[in-house]
Parts: C-alpha cells; sequence; structure tokens
C-alpha cells in the first residue's frame, strides 16, 4: 500500500467515528458538501483526531484552509 | 520545557446559534428571562449575524445567524447539531491564551480574526479534547451597549 492509500484508509477510520457513519466511504474527492454530517464543528474534531492518530500538530491557517480530504491528506504527507 | 501559564480568562457569553435572528431573537425571550439586547452586528469575516442577550441574573448570550453561502455555523443552524455552540472568555493575550489551549490539547477552528461585535478585537475559538468550543477574545471590555426588552 502507497503512502497516500495507507493515510485514507486511516483517514476512513477517523471519519466513520467522528460521523459516527460506519459504512461511510471517502475519497480524496470528498468534501463537506457531500459527507452528511461533516459541518464546522466536525472538522475540527477530525482534525483533533488527525494530530493524534499521526502525531501531527498543524497551523492555525492549515486547518482554517482545509475544504476536502485531499487538503487533510496533503497537510499530513508534507 | 514548562507549560504556559495559564491566562487570566473573564467569562463574556454563551453563544446560541439560531436559523435567523429574528425568530431566534423572539423564541429565546419568551421562553428565558432576558433584560437586555445589544443591536445586530453583521460580520462579513467570520460570516455571521450576532446579537447579545443579558437576562436577569446578568447572564450574557449570543446569538449566532449564518451570514452568507460559506457562512461557519449554516450547517449547524440547519441540522440543530451544536446550537449550544460556545463558551467565549475575555483575555488580555489572545496569543498567549492560544498557546496555553494549544499545550493542553484544544485544537484552533482557525486564525485569529478582528470581530466586529467587539470593535475589531481579535478573536479565535478552539475544541477542547471534551468538544467544548471555547471562543477567546483579546479585549478588556466591551463596549456593546444594551438596551431594555
Amino acid at each position: 500500500m502507497d503512502k497516500q492509500a495507507d493515510i485514507v484508509v486511516r483517514l476512513q477510520t477517523i471519519f466513520r467515528e467522528e460521523l459516527d457513519l460506519p459504512n461511510l466511504q471517502i475519497s480524496s474527492h470528498s468534501t463537506p458538501d457531500d459527507v452528511d454530517g461533516w459541518d464546522s464543528l466536525a472538522t475540527i474534531r477530525i482534525v483533533a483526531a488527525v494530530e493524534r492518530e499521526f502525531d501531527r500538530e498543524f497551523e492555525a491557517a492549515q486547518i482554517e484552509s482545509i475544504r476536502s480530504v485531499g487538503d487533510l491528506i496533503s497537510m499530513i504527507a508534507v | 520545557m514548562s507549560s504556559p501559564a495559564r491566562p487570566e480568562l473573564i467569562f463574556d457569553h454563551v453563544g446560541l446559534v439560531v436559523q435567523d435572528l429574528t425568530s431566534g431573537f423572539a423564541n429565546v425571550c419568551s421562553l428565558l428571562p432576558i433584560v437586555a439586547a445589544t443591536r445586530v452586528y453583521d460580520d462579513q469575516v467570520l460570516g455571521v449575524s450576532v446579537q447579545f442577550l443579558r437576562d436577569a441574573g446578568g447572564v450574557m448570550f449570543e446569538l449566532i445567524a449564518p451570514l452568507g453561502d460559506n457562512s461557519p455555523v449554516a450547517k449547524i443552524a440547519a441540522s440543530g447539531r451544536g446550537v449550544l455552540n460556545q463558551i467565549a472568555y475575555r483575555v488580555g493575550n489572545l496569543a498567549a491564551a492560544a498557546d496555553y489551549f494549544r499545550a493542553r490539547g484544544a485544537t484552533p477552528t482557525g486564525a485569529a480574526k478582528p470581530a466586529i461585535a467587539f470593535d475589531g478585537a481579535p478573536v479565535q475559538f478552539f475544541l477542547t479534547k471534551e468538544f467544548v468550543v471555547v471562543e477567546l477574545i483579546e479585549s478588556e471590555g466591551a463596549s456593546r451597549e444594551f438596551v431594555p426588552v
């Protein structure tokens, strides 16, 4: 499994837990507009979980710029 | 390395998200002992319209309604999830308070921004580990003018 695929798998686990959607399928193109329950509060819960999962701490401006799963992947992969 | 000391945090208000301020104001005033209110502040930068209310016990509420297509509270207002939205505190130094919150596991929702309702004073929001949103306002005291309702 390549690095991006591994990130997506781990992100999918986080999204499923934070949004309480056990069958949710995400891709790098997923956005709040096409994922049920993904609102601004959910974004921050997801970011907090991502920071724990990947042992990272993002800048406030980075967090604010998240518009898609792809944005999260880019932040993690740096 | 030692953790930053806790800054002085002065309670300011509880934020409630409503679908619109007209009906939200009427509903809250009919239910709670609201005695005074401010004017409405439309804040294009934060994407919200807000109005502050004070109850008979001196507790301050902020009604928050979506403003614009990309308002951060649009989905919350529509879904009803998370409408008891935030607890706000005033601080003397936002950067220092932000460091303190970050060091204790709170996650910023974004960078600090000026807020019209606080005369352009910077505000920043954090989600605590208990999933409580805390707004920090760099202001010694608000100049909001209340009138009886």
